[in-house]
């Protein structure tokens, strides 16, 4: 089972954090800005400890904070929102939103991703590369090419999503793969009909020379 | 900064891996549990999911949509065997675990954190991709600290690495599960892990 999971390179020692957590609005208000808190958010959207006081690099995380008080923080091993009670709705509606039409498309970028590398693990093997090679357009098809949603939201979590799970590079990895060794089958085809070509040739070439010489006897 | 929570959860998901070839019998051998049921989704229930996803990824995800009441309830009369040839055809299908009530779990150092499992589901795909889903609440504690700290250290409970008695901080306080070790081994009959 876990030889499966360590050929896909999965982390099997750590569990995905998908988080949602409403502050007291007295944290965070309207003469109570987001900056105050900003700290707070960079460890809560990292999975650190409250004791984490070190500085974070940016560059490993997404963040979306469309609404002054709902803020989103993506990285590749977890999603965490975080959001004020100056609102009603972000702790009434938003929590059901959170846990159903995002978490399943979390869910869903997820198994894209697996499913790449499993693509790209079948790919290693040359009695399974016709197999994987079918399975990747097809998934091309189905589901990368595809839109989610028509909501604007979601639309922008599966993008930060995708982005932080750097997961346009396993694909695009694959299809140059899959280039490269689409290109060299065509050229050892290419190769093989020549030398076809070439066998016939000679064939023809013999079968003239012998009707030559037994006309050159006739006459 | 001190903040103070008013209301928070979190998912813990653990993606694993069955053998494609395997599939159909680790569906079986979940619906041969009593714990376990599948989850349909109904277009009236699940609205919202309904009109938020596309209708090709709608497809691709939740077959319960095409289940009406009735054939539900006939899905059900059926035999383990048919059962899960059915859903081995659909590209995706989620399961709920019964929890028997909710659990109740205490983590930390000193004093701890108090935290429930809320609900633990399972969503898998016939290429053999799986994910177990956990949620869970932080139980008599509104400080955003603690929720920092409980996401930093539940998140590492299932690690191979880890012994026991790195555990003992984290106990879970119910009769269903003593501890974590029970938990632990409950994840490990789910997704099929050998720990």
């Amino acid at each position: 089972m876990f030889g499966d999971a360590k050929a896909l390179d999965i982390n099997t020692n750590r569990f995905l954090t998908y988080a949602y957590t409403c502050i007291d609005q007295l944290d965070w208000n309207e003469n109570k800005p987001f900056k105050n808190i900003e700290f707070e958010f960079f460890k809560y959207a990292n999975i650190f400890p409250s004791s984490y006081k070190s500085n974070f690099d940016k560059k490993h995380m997404e963040i979306l904070s469309k609404w002054r008080f709902i803020h989103t923080g993506f990285t590749k091993e977890g999603m965490a929102l975080l959001t004020s009670s100056i609102d009603t709705h972000n702790y009434t509606i938003l929590p059901h939103v959170y846990e159903n039409q995002y978490l399943y498309t979390y869910i869903l970028v997820q198994y894209q991703k697996l499913y790449l590398k499993k693509i790209e693990n079948e790919f290693k093997e040359k009695s399974k590369m016709a197999i994987a090679r079918e399975a990747f357009i097809k998934f091309t098809k189905n589901l990368w090419i595809q839109e989610v949603t028509n909501d604007d939201v979601g639309t922008n979590i599966y993008k930060k999503v995708r982005h932080v799970s750097e997961i346009e590079k396993i694909y695009n990895n694959i299809k140059n793969k899959f280039d490269i060794a689409y290109k060299e089958l065509n050229i050892e085809k290419e190769s093989k009909v020549n030398k076809v070509i070439l066998a016939i040739l000679g064939v023809s070439l013999l079968l003239n020379i012998v009707n030559f010489i037994a006309l050159l006897r006739m006459m | 900064m001190e903040l103070k929570t008013k209301y928070q959860y979190t998912y813990f998901i653990y993606p694993y891996i069955i053998n494609e070839n395997r599939y159909d019998k680790y569906i079986q051998k979940l619906l041969n549990r009593k714990d376990i049921k599948v989850k349909f989704f109904e277009k009236e229930k699940d609205l919202d999911i309904y009109t938020y996803f596309l209708p090709t990824i709608k497809d691709f995800m939740f077959q319960g949509f095409e289940f009406s009441k009735e054939k539900a309830n006939k899905f059900e009369e059926f035999n383990k065997e048919m059962q899960t040839i059915i859903l081995s055809k659909y590209p995706c299908t989620s399961f709920e675990y019964n929890l028997k009530e909710e659990l109740q779990g205490k983590a930390g150092e000193e004093e701890g954190i108090f935290f429930k499992i809320q609900k633990i589901e399972l969503i898998c795909f016939n290429t053999g991709i799986c994910f177990l889903l956990i949620k869970t609440n932080i139980e008599d504690s509104n400080e955003f600290a603690d929720v920092l700290n409980f996401n930093y250290k539940f998140r590492d409970i299932y690690a191979e690495f880890k012994e026991l008695k790195e555990y003992e901080n984290i106990r879970l306080q119910t009769t269903t599960f003593e501890d974590v070790k029970k938990l632990k081994d409950l994840i490990s009959e789910l997704t099929g892990n050998v720990r």
